[in-house]
């Protein structure tokens, strides 16, 4: 081989030319580094190279076993000494380059024999140096880029195992397996809390390299080691030489741990444990990547934890809705749908033994009443004691259940007979009436049982319920306070009423509903003044059908608001076409006065064009008298609208006169009942004559309903009564008859 | 990869300090159908021996024989304690000239040396480790102030670069590295090692010696620049894509004023003798093609070709091969102070062989006797050289490295 000294500075640019491709071909900081001091030594044939960081030797080359005499480096380095006498090699040639990256950093390189160092390779040195300080930053920008995404990808793996609901032990061991690989240690795992011992954690999983460290279930003291500190302090802990440390756990030291770090784990929060690694490896220190690494996987661990109790707390709410759906929130007795389930199976049962069963079905008597004079607070502990009481008096294996308001069901199987049925029901009456302290008073409490005692004929077993509710109704006809067993007539009873309704309903949008309007007279001038409007029901099969046929249902049914608001639109509709110093008198339903009705009066008033002082309400005297504020407001309110108020059928409820002064109504109807005596001289004058002086005392206009004679009219024109009705003037007309008698103010004569 | 470690136990009482004896046997010196090769082995043995004990047998056979009778033949004629080590080759050498078909046994022996020798196994998926591995066996040795570390290699098992970096990460700059990568008579196809009475391929001996003398060792190579630099503009590893931005092979048959159809065949003994040689501090170092890549037209080295560095078309003949032989044998005799050899170990590439022909190879073996003064002389014609005395780069090509014994 031949020997030269370098010549052409040619000979460093192609050197390092090569030695930065070697760089750039290297993958991670260690790799560059490989790469450089190997090529470093290559180029000068060094036989020696080394790269130092803050005076450790990071790597070197040529010296056996790696063992590079790093203070011989840096001392004849610093002193700028080109001579050493390095151990192993021999006498050397030695220059160095510095140069800084995150750390002060020296590369070195050292030949033998006779030729120093030339000035070009002491260039040629630094600018590998230089280009050593580079390639390492872009290679540790890489590399903690490569670890982000390894990082993302692994907490991806594991959110998705988290959020797939993977059983918590398994995602726990996802983690900590995760961060085992990630920051690439001995042992890891998890230390909780030992919740019945909270000074010590132990451990939950864990993975070890070195038998006996990270056992699950072992235990440690909180507050010691990396692992209980993190939990005592609530912080990341680094514990660089392990076995130096005052708080190392003895079994630690003994697997030779070198060095440890844990993050804390919460729990909605709070702190629960640890996630704890831990390197066997001599010199291992953590850097600041790798603590942040472990500061994530405890945050998934946390998470997990995190969401597995807000899992087991969802599967408890939805265990305690599936509660709830099947009982009464205020008795906790099972409710109608949990009722309908037993009832079912039970029946199913029964089918099967043949033992029959009975459903009792039964309602407190004026329950209302409590409601309204004790308020529903009271109302509602009234049904709690006495729900307590009922379910307090029934056989194990019974069913009782609040359907709703005060009405309950008990169902009972495996009956001997009717007659059993009909003890319990005894009973549970006899317990209602045992009085109850509601609000410091003592209250009695009756009730009605309706009876229904399945022998399996039925078409199914809801069947049993509603006969049951039949009898129900029956007892309550009967005055309450006593059981009825229940009959196939009652249900007949019923199912008309049922198709009626339906009828009805049908009728009221079919359009078969009319309204046919009676004239009033003044007294004694006969003048038509205004018309009372009624409904009838143009049935296509029946014929025309009184109120009496079906407004009580539509009243039971509820239809009676849209049927009330019907007749109101319409009866103000036709008054428009009439003269405008005509009334038009509108029957209301109790039920119609509800807080809603002034807001629909004015909407149909505004629709229909028609002054409010046309309108006349009637209501009848049982609804005016009732002592309810709410009414009383309504009534004012369509009052001050000017809307006039007349109270129906009076005579025939119990009036206080003080609250007819304070009622803001215009008129009292005479109730037909007293007109119709009136012939026979029975003394009914002496009622009419009292009306109307009541009526005139308060500054109201008495009205007569029911005139049906001339005897009669002469009458009431003596007593001094404003207005009349009735046959005698002329029986409800269609509306385009009453129309023309408006018009022509002249009353049509029928047969 | 498996290692296995075995050291020499104490010399015989009554043997020399120090000695070597070579032997050598050929398939070819026989005649008659029946003489075969069985016997060659221990033949060749015995006279290395000439009746002493030896610490340690280092063989090179060639790949045609039987290995496995050879082997067993050598186990049954040596203790089990003592190392037997060695190689297949593509050519003999001994004190009695080159050979083919034959076995050439060197045996150290005497209680100077220490010896220790390791094996290791399934080496190509980490060729840097198995280099370290072997290596530890330098730390075996008794105390001696001279130490080498003798490696024989699989020669196709990969870049022989990164085993000389291994053993040399463990022995360091005060151990010489020296040996040569096993040979196959050229088929290129399986080369093998030998450790104790086994023939093992992707597998490497390394054999630390200790002694109370001098080792020396020469390392030349014979081939001068041809022509302007080129510009090895992209490579990966040891495969050479471009040079001057053209396909290597393109650039490489053109510089050399070969066709550029040349066929794979004639290729290979073209590239034989015309060798890349690429820009080293103190001159250049020597790159054996083995072989070409025909669609992608690149080149294939059997060392690193660093990219962005330079590179030269080198060429040789007879007088320049010869002459670095005799600088080789000069070098290696110069680091012994003074002191006589006791025998010569030489690894010989070749490529060399290629130049200077079968009756050139003679003439080179005459000479590397004359230069030592006619003390025995093994060696083989190998595939690849070791020797790492200065630098770091210990893995040569188309050179021929003489070990000195004193």
């Amino acid at each position: 081989m031949t020997t030269s000294t370098p010549g052409a500075s040619g000979w460093a640019l192609e050197q390092l030319t090569a030695y930065l491709f070697g760089l750039a071909s290297a993958g991670d900081p260690d790799a560059v580094v490989l790469e450089a001091i190997d090529r470093a030594a290559e180029a000068m044939e060094a036989e020696v190279a080394a790269l130092i960081c803050d005076g450790s030797v990071v790597s070197s080359i040529g010296f056996a076993n790696g063992e590079a005499p790093v203070d011989v480096l840096l001392e004849t380095v610093a002193g700028r000494h080109t001579h050493a006498d390095l151990p192993g090699v021999g006498p050397c040639h030695v220059s160095g380059a510095s140069f800084e990256s995150q750390g002060d950093y020296c590369l070195v390189v050292a030949r033998t024999g006779d030729v120093a160092f030339s000035a070009e390779e002491r260039n040629l040195l630094r600018g590998m140096s230089r280009a050593l300080a580079l390639n390492l930053q872009s290679a540790r920008v890489l590399t903690a880029m490569n670890e982000r995404q390894a990082l993302m990808e692994r907490l991806t793996r594991i959110l998705r195992s988290i959020n797939s609901r993977a059983p918590l032990p398994e995602v726990l061991e996802t983690i900590v397996a995760g961060a085992v690989e990630l920051i690439g240690d001995a042992y890891a795992g998890l230390r909780r809390i030992d919740p019945l011992d909270p000074e010590w954690a132990v451990v939950l999983c864990g993975i070890e390299a070195t038998p006996g460290s990270m056992l699950p279930g072992q235990r440690s003291k909180v507050g010691q080691g990396a692992g209980g500190r993190a939990i005592s302090e609530q912080r990341l802990v680094v514990i660089h030489d392990y076995a130096q440390a005052t708080d190392a756990l003895p079994v630690w030291v003994e697997a030779s741990t070198q060095a440890a770090m844990a993050a804390p784990v919460h729990e909605n929060g709070i702190v629960v444990g640890s996630l704890v690694v831990g390197s066997v490896v001599p010199g291992r220190r953590y850097s600041e990547a790798e603590q942040s690494i472990l500061m994530s996987f405890a945050d998934h661990v946390s998470l997990a934890l995190t969401d597995a109790m807000t899992t087991e707390s969802l599967h408890r709410a939805l265990e305690a809705a599936r509660h709830d759906a099947m009982h009464d929130e205020l008795t906790g007795l099972p409710n109608r749908a949990l009722l309908r389930d037993r009832l079912e199976q039970a029946w199913v049962r029964g089918c099967r033994t043949g033992s029959p069963i009975a459903l009792l079905f039964l309602d407190f008597d004026d329950f209302k009443d409590i409601n309204d004079s004790l308020g529903h607070d009271a109302g509602d502990r009234l049904l709690v004691s006495l729900a307590d009481r009922l379910a307090g008096s029934l056989r194990p294996g019974d069913t009782i259940a609040r359907l709703g308001g005060d009405e309950f069901a008990v169902l009972i199987e495996n009956l001997a007979d009717a007659a059993t049925a009909e003890g319990l029901a005894a009973r549970l009456l006899e317990v209602l009436l045992e009085p109850v302290v509601v609000n410091g008073r003592d209250v009695t409490m009756r009730g009605s049982i309706g009876i229904a005692v399945s022998e399996f004929t039925e078409p199914d077993s809801q069947s049993l319920l509603y006969s049951a509710d039949l009898a129900m109704y029956e007892a309550k006809r009967r005055g309450g306070g006593r059981y009825v067993r229940y009959r196939p007539d009652m249900h007949l009873d019923t199912l008309v009423r049922l198709d009626t309704e339906q009828a009805l309903k049908l009728a009221l949008s079919a359009g078969e509903l009319v309204l046919h309007y009676q004239p009033i007279e003044e007294l004694p001038s006969g003048r038509i003044i205004g018309a009372e409007a009624l409904v009838r029901w143009q049935h296509p099969v029946r014929g025309l059908i009184g109120p009496m046929e079906f407004v009580p249902i539509a009243e039971a049914s509820g239809l009676i608001i849209r049927l009330g608001e019907w007749v109101l639109r319409t009866a103000c509709t036709e008054a428009t076409r009439w003269p405008d110093d005509i009334e038009i008198a509108v029957n209301l339903s109790p039920r119609q006065l509800e807080p809603e009705l002034p807001q629909m009066v004015r909407e149909i008033l505004a629709e229909t064009g028609l002054h409010s002082d046309r309108l006349v309400l009637e209501v009848t005297e049982a609804t005016a008298m009732a002592d309810a504020p709410e009414t009383q407001r309504i009534i004012e309110e369509l009052h001050a609208m000017g809307v006039h108020f007349s109270i129906d059928d009076f005579g025939t409820g119990h009036s206080s006169i003080a609250r007819l002064r304070t009622l803001p109504v215009d008129q009292l109807k005479i109730d037909k009942s007293f007109v119709s005596t009136l012939d026979d001289d029975s003394g009914a004058d002496v009622f009419i004559s009292a009306i109307v002086a009541l009526a005139h005392g308060s500054g109201l206009v008495a009205v007569a309903e029911g005139v049906e004679t001339p005897g009669q009219r002469c009458r009431l024109v003596s007593l001094g009564c404003d207005r009349a009705q009735g046959y005698l003037f002329s029986r409800p007309v269609e509306p385009h008859v009453i129309s023309a008698m408006l018009h022509d103010r002249v009353l049509v004569q029928h047969s | 990869m498996a290692a296995l470690t075995l050291i020499s136990e104490p010399q015989t009482p009554g043997s020399v300090s120090r000695w070597i004896g070579v032997g050598r046997a050929s398939a070819d010196d026989r005649d008659g159908p029946d003489q075969g090769v069985s016997g060659l082995g221990a033949s060749a043995l015995r006279e290395a021996l000439g009746g002493r004990t030896a610490g340690l047998i280092v063989v090179f056979a060639s790949s045609e024989l039987d290995l496995g009778a050879l082997m067993a033949d050598l186990s049954t004629e040596v203790d089990a304690n003592v190392p037997v080590v060695g190689c297949t080759t593509a050519g003999e050498i001994s004190t009695e000239g080159p050979s083919d078909r034959g076995v050439v046994v060197a045996a150290f022996g005497g209680e100077d040396f220490s010896i220790a020798a390791a094996l290791a196994e399934n080496v190509g998926a980490g060729l840097r480790e198995a280099g370290a591995e072997v290596a530890k066996a330098v730390s075996l040795l008794d105390d001696r102030p001279h130490r080498i570390l003798l490696l024989l290699t699989d020669g196709l098992a990969g870049d022989q670069q990164e085993i000389v970096r291994g053993a040399y990460s463990v022995v360091g700059a005060g151990v010489p590295l020296v040996g040569g990568c096993a040979g196959d008579d050229q088929h290129m196809a399986t080369t093998s090692v030998f450790f104790n009475g086994q023939v093992l391929t992707n597998a490497i001996v390394g054999v630390a010696i200790g002694s109370t003398s001098p080792f020396g060792i020469g390392v030349r190579h014979g081939w001068r620049r041809v022509g302007e630099p080129i510009l090895v503009t992209a490579s990966i590893g040891t495969k050479v894509l471009t040079l001057d931005d053209e396909p290597a092979l393109d650039v490489y048959l053109r510089r050399n004023g070969a066709s550029p159809d040349i066929d794979p065949a004639a290729f290979a003994r073209f590239a034989m003798t015309h060798p890349l040689g690429i820009s080293k501090r103190s001159g250049e170092e020597v790159r054996f093609i083995a072989g070409a890549d025909f669609v992608e037209r690149s080149l294939q080295c059997i060392a690193q070709v660093p990219q962005g560095g330079l590179a030269w078309i080198m060429e040789g003949d007879d007088e320049s091969v010869l002459a670095a032989t005799d600088g080789a044998c000069v070098d290696a005799l110069e680091q012994l102070g003074g002191r006589e050899p006791k025998g010569v170990l030489a690894f010989d590439c070749i490529a060399r062989r290629g130049v200077l022909g079968d009756a050139g190879i003679e003439r080179e073996v005459d000479r590397i006797g004359a230069a030592i003064k006619g003390v025995p002389v093994a060696g083989f014609y190998s595939y690849g050289e070791i020797a790492r005395t200065k630098g770091t780069g210990g893995f040569h090509n188309q050179t021929l490295v003489v070990l000195a014994v004193s």
